[in-house]
Formats: structure tokens, C-alpha cells, sequence
């Protein structure tokens, strides 16, 4: 058994097949891509890549499967011993869709996706690595072990591994209710994807925020089972280790996630790809797609003689000069609006810069955190088992804590250039002093 | 609240009227999709997530609008209800959209979710007919809906010129 060790969880152990996996190109490429874009700039520490974090998921994945299976025995079968061949069979799966998740991602992760071509979306990239690079010789070799082992019908593929992470609902063997059942641990409000990065990056970055009790948590999942379908689901008593995983997210969104620095610098960096990328856009060929990670993007940039790229490579900044609170209400989204046309009209559209929340990932949806009988057609709906284990309860009547955060965040933000920056302050104060004043001058 | 933000408000006006009662976030969805596959782009991507048809990004907007005092969104056993706060008037619907609206917006959720995983289907099919459709439907949603259901969505797709069968 090969171990790794991790600053957030020990050692993450890996057998010889997985570590073929991470030993193959594109599972080395994620060294090279950082897991929170341009946030080092503001966070100084947070220089830690899709490597470690994809070894992090697989960790968690297994430790959440085994915890869930421990306490639902015979979940898969009522014959101990068939329960326990499909049990090792799905754990397995978890372990390869965990490690292979984040292999499509773009340099600087979610920071440069809008540059895809063709409508193309990182999971694109990963469902075409997984089954038509390396990694799929690698996953087929794992797959006939298990059949060599426990017989013919506990194969896995490449094609398997993406459709149940990719949800492929209406492929031929798509599997109900397991293979749903099985997403949920690595694509759902309650995965392990969250779990890994909200501890990872708290750590990096050196704040407390994305802290949260993870074995108190682990211990809280159970599964929640009707007639057609098996959900990966919070126990009767585990509301508050789900509120502090909840306010974790939330509390990492707001002061890292959308940190106003690394979002501007974000688009910076947009900005000057475009004009390093072959016509603008990364390469829709994954073989040419695989070429590009944060070293060859920082090569480009360096050797680029565009005025563009400018104030991302020499950190030139704009000032925020206003944003909106964390959930804004109609009287300060008109203000913000207000303001806006004021300075694009006395300063000019060209020093400004405006920045909004709708296009960031890690985005809380509010309707998964309410039970909401027939609308529930994501199927990611937090789900909270009632002392009688059969019977839901609703998220936001039994805590007070969530329904205020759970509120859609809308923060907006104005950026203008340096050399306007106090004209812009001044024209903001004068409105501002003409009501209450909700938004923040900067 | 942009353009999206507005048609989402004119759509959810005028399914209420047509119907005479606030629609709930599932028919917006469902009723959005319908116009969507009729080449008309609102901007809302669908994925067929397990239980059909779904846009993310739209429910997000749907909270987005809520934030805004637009909306009001008020929970009952029925799901979701939406009630637009400001009148948000109609210029923003087309005749095609107004059609496919009047067509489908007196369904109930349940009947909507239907004819939009049953079109889901028929778009994810590679031999198109009316037993693979069925068969696709039941793969998504189990047993849900009978096949007689599915078969009158079938047709009442076609009626509506979302595709034609060859028999």
C-alpha cells in the first residue's frame, strides 16, 4: 500500500493500481493547477493545487462510504456476504470517480472557464480523459481485477466511473437507485468534494472560516431509503454539525471565495488569456487541452507583448469603491444601480469595472436546503430524517441559524481606476448622504 | 436583473393569469424548457439531472429575483410558489413563446414534468419511436406515470410541432 502525506488528513492510502492513475500524465498535470486561482494574491498561502485535493476526495469518499455502510448493513442485499462483495465493488468506484473528478479542470481551475469553445464545460474535459486518455487503460485494469475476483458482473470501465459521476440517466446499465445513491457522495450539498476543499483551503489560506467538526459530520450521514430510491441523507440529531458545515461554505465564499481582490484579479487574468490562447479560447482537442496548466499560462504571459495582460502581471489594481451587502434588498440593489450609471456617466464606462456573484462556483442554492415535495427535480435537496427514520424534516423550520444565510448572497461590486478613485468616493458620498446608507463606500 | 431576470418575471405573469393561480418553480422550469427546445434561447442551460429536465442557473435567477423584490416565493405542499411583486408587463414574449405558453400553461406541474422529460427523451433517443420513448420516459421517472400518460404527451408533442414520428 503506498501512503501520502496530507496536511489535512494524515496519510491517504493508495493501492498500486490507483497510484498508476496518479503516476499518468494528467493526473500530473493537476500538480500544476492551483485549486483557488489567483487567491495566493490575497492569501499568500494558498499555493495548493487539484493534486492533493483530488487525493483528499478519495480519502473522504472512503471514509464517508464505510461510515454510511457501517450503520446500514444489507443495505445492497439482503445476503451479508453478496452486501459486502457490492460494497467493496462500490467503494472502489468512489475511489476511482474521487481521484479522476478535477481532471478536466482549466489552469487557474474556475477563474478562466468562461474561455472554453464550443460551449464546452470542464466536466467535458474529464469524461474524455477518464475514457480516452491513459487513465482508462489504468481504471480497465482495475475493473478485471474485480471481476478476476468476485466474478464477471463486478466490472468497472472508464465508461462506468463517468456515468455515474456524470449522472448518464439514460445510458444503458445506468443503475436505480444505486448509481444515483453513489453520485450524491461526490456531486451533491453534502459531498465529499466540499468537505475536502472547505478544510483545504482554510488551512492554505490561514483562516478559520471553512473549519467545521468533518468526523462529527461523517458520523451525522446516513442514507434515506423509499421503495425507489436511496439518498445519502442527514440523521435525526445531526442539524447542528450540518449547520456548521453549511456556515463553513458560507463564511468561505464570502470572505475567500468572492474575496473582492481575488475576484478582480480573476477577471485580469481572463483578460489577458484571451490573448494567449490560441483565437481566445482553450483548445477543444483534450490531447492539446492537456498542454495547458498555471506554468504554461504564467510562460505565455511573461513572454507576451500585449498591453492586455498588463495589470495581471504587474498587479495593477482597481479600488472597490462600493459593494452591496451579502444579501442585498431591493432598495440597496436600486442604490448600487444608481450609483453605477452615475459613474459610468460622470467618469466614463472605460474606468470602471463592475463584478457580480451570479457567474461564481460554489454558489448556495437556496432550494436544496428546503424540502419542497414535488419541486424537487435536481434531486439535491438536503435531506433530514425525523426521529422516526422514515419521515423527513424541513431544514429551514428547524434551524433559525440557516434560514437568515440561506438567503440568496447578491453581492455586487464597482471598481474604478486609480487615477478616479477619489471623484468616484466623493460622487458616492454625496448619494449616499441623500438616504440611508445600506451599501458600503469603500 | 437583466433581460433573463425579466422574461423569467413575464413568463411567471403570464402562467398565472392563463391559469388563473401563482405557478409553482417546477412548471417555470418545465414551461422554460418547452420554449427553449423550440430553438428560442432564454439562456437557461438543461441537464437531465434523475428526475428530468433541469436548469441549475435557473433556479439560482429564480432566488436572484427574490433578492431583488421582484418575486415572492412562498413554500406549500405543492412546491415552490412564485408571484411576481412588480407587474412585469409582456414585451418580452413573443408570438412563439405566447403560443407555446397558451398551449401548455393551463397543465398542472406534474403533466408539464411529464411532456418535458417525455421530449427529453425523445431528443436523447437514437431510434426515434414511440416505444423507445416510452421506454426512455420509464428509465427516467420509473413507474410515475402510466403509459397511456405518456403516450398522450407523445402526441401532444407532436401536435405541437416538437417533432414528427415516422410509423
Amino acid at each position: 500500500m503506498n501512503k501520502f502525506r496530507d496536511p489535512i488528513h494524515g496519510f491517504i492510502e493508495v493501492t498500486d493500481e490507483e497510484k498508476r492513475i496518479i503516476d499518468s500524465g494528467p493526473f500530473r498535470r493537476l500538480r500544476n493547477i492551483k485549486q483557488l486561482a489567483t487567491t495566493n494574491l490575497v492569501y499568500h498561502g494558498a499555493e495548493h493545487t487539484r493534486f492533493g485535493h483530488s487525493l483528499g476526495v478519495m480519502h473522504l469518499v472512503t471514509q464517508t462510504f464505510d461510515a454510511v455502510m457501517q450503520k446500514n448493513p444489507n443495505l445492497f442485499s439482503k445476503k451479508a456476504n453478496e452486501n459486502d462483495k457490492i460494497c467493496l465493488y462500490y467503494r472502489q468506484i468512489l475511489r476511482l470517480i474521487a481521484l479522476c473528478h478535477d481532471l478536466g479542470h482549466a489552469p487557474f481551475s474556475h477563474a478562466s472557464e468562461e474561455l472554453f469553445s464550443d460551449r464546452r464545460t470542464h466536466e467535458d474535459y474529464t469524461k474524455d480523459i477518464i475514457c480516452n486518455t491513459e487513465i482508462a487503460d489504468y481504471i480497465e485494469d482495475i475493473g478485471k481485477e474485480f471481476q478476476k475476483k468476485y466474478g464477471n458482473e463486478y466490472s468497472i470501465t472508464p465508461d462506468l466511473i463517468w456515468m455515474i459521476y456524470g449522472g448518464e440517466v439514460m445510458a444503458d446499465g445506468y443503475k436505480r437507485p444505486d448509481y444515483p445513491f453513489l453520485q450524491n457522495f461526490v456531486d451533491g450539498e453534502l459531498d465529499c468534494d466540499k468537505m475536502d476543499y472547505l478544510l483545504r483551503d482554510s488551512y492554505y489560506c490561514g483562516v478559520n472560516y471553512g473549519k467545521y467538526d468533518l468526523e462529527r459530520f461523517i458520523s451525522t450521514l446516513t442514507v434515506y431509503k423509499t421503495k425507489n430510491s436511496m439518498k445519502l441523507a442527514i440523521e435525526t440529531g445531526g442539524i447542528q454539525a450540518l449547520e456548521e458545515f453549511i456556515l463553513a461554505r458560507y463564511f468561505m465564499f464570502i470572505q475567500v471565495y468572492f474575496h473582492k481582490t481575488r475576484r478582480y484579479f480573476d477577471k485580469q487574468l481572463v483578460e489577458a488569456l484571451k490573448r494567449i490562447l490560441p483565437d481566445g479560447h482553450y483548445p477543444a482537442k483534450t490531447k492539446e487541452y492537456l498542454k495547458w496548466d498555471d506554468n504554461r499560462v504564467m510562460y505565455e504571459l511573461q513572454n507576451c507583448n500585449s498591453q492586455k495582460v498588463r495589470p495581471f502581471m504587474d498587479r495593477i489594481t482597481m479600488t472597490c469603491v462600493y459593494e452591496t451587502p451579502a444579501h442585498t434588498s431591493v432598495s440597496e440593489s436600486q442604490k448600487f444601480q444608481m450609483i453605477y450609471n452615475l459613474l459610468c456617466k460622470e467618469l466614463g464606462a472605460r474606468y470602471i469595472m463592475i463584478d457580480s456573484v451570479d457567474k461564481v462556483a460554489h454558489k448556495l442554492h437556496p432550494f436544496y436546503f428546503s424540502s419542497s415535495g414535488e419541486d424537487d427535480d435536481s434531486g439535491k435537496t438536503i435531506t433530514i430524517l425525523g426521529r422516526d427514520a422514515s419521515e423527513k424534516i424541513d431544514l429551514m423550520e428547524e434551524s433559525k441559524i440557516l434560514n437568515s444565510i440561506i438567503a440568496p448572497i447578491y453581492i455586487r461590486r464597482i471598481y474604478v481606476k486609480k487615477e478616479k478613485v477619489q471623484i468616484a468616493k466623493n460622487l458616492i458620498k454625496k448619494v449616499c448622504l441623500g438616504g440611508k446608507e445600506n451599501g458600503r463606500t469603500r | 436583473m437583466g433581460e433573463q431576470g425579466e422574461i423569467i418575471l413575464q413568463i411567471t405573469e403570464k402562467l398565472t393569469e392563463i391559469s388563473g393561480s401563482a405557478p409553482c418553480k417546477k412548471k417555470v422550469q418545465k414551461m422554460i424548457y418547452l420554449i427553449e427546445e423550440k430553438g428560442i434561447d432564454i439562456g437557461f442551460p438543461y441537464k437531465i439531472y434523475i428526475y428530468g429536465p433541469y436548469s441549475a442557473d435557473l433556479d439560482y435567477k429564480i432566488c436572484e429575483l427574490k433578492a431583488e423584490g421582484c418575486l415572492d416565493i412562498q413554500q406549500s405542499n405543492r412546491g415552490h410558489m412564485l408571484k411576481c411583486i412588480t407587474q412585469p408587463g409582456s414585451s418580452l414574449i413573443s408570438d412563439r413563446m405566447n403560443e407555446i405558453i397558451s398551449i401548455f400553461g393551463k397543465k398542472n406541474a406534474r403533466t408539464l414534468e411529464l411532456i418535458a422529460t417525455t421530449l427529453y427523451a425523445e431528443r436523447y433517443v437514437e431510434h426515434k419511436n414511440r416505444e423507445n420513448i416510452i421506454k426512455a420516459v420509464k428509465k427516467i421517472k420509473g413507474e410515475k406515470f402510466p403509459e397511456e400518460k405518456i403516450t398522450d404527451a407523445i402526441c401532444l408533442l407532436e401536435e405541437s410541432n416538437y417533432f414528427s414520428l415516422a410509423y
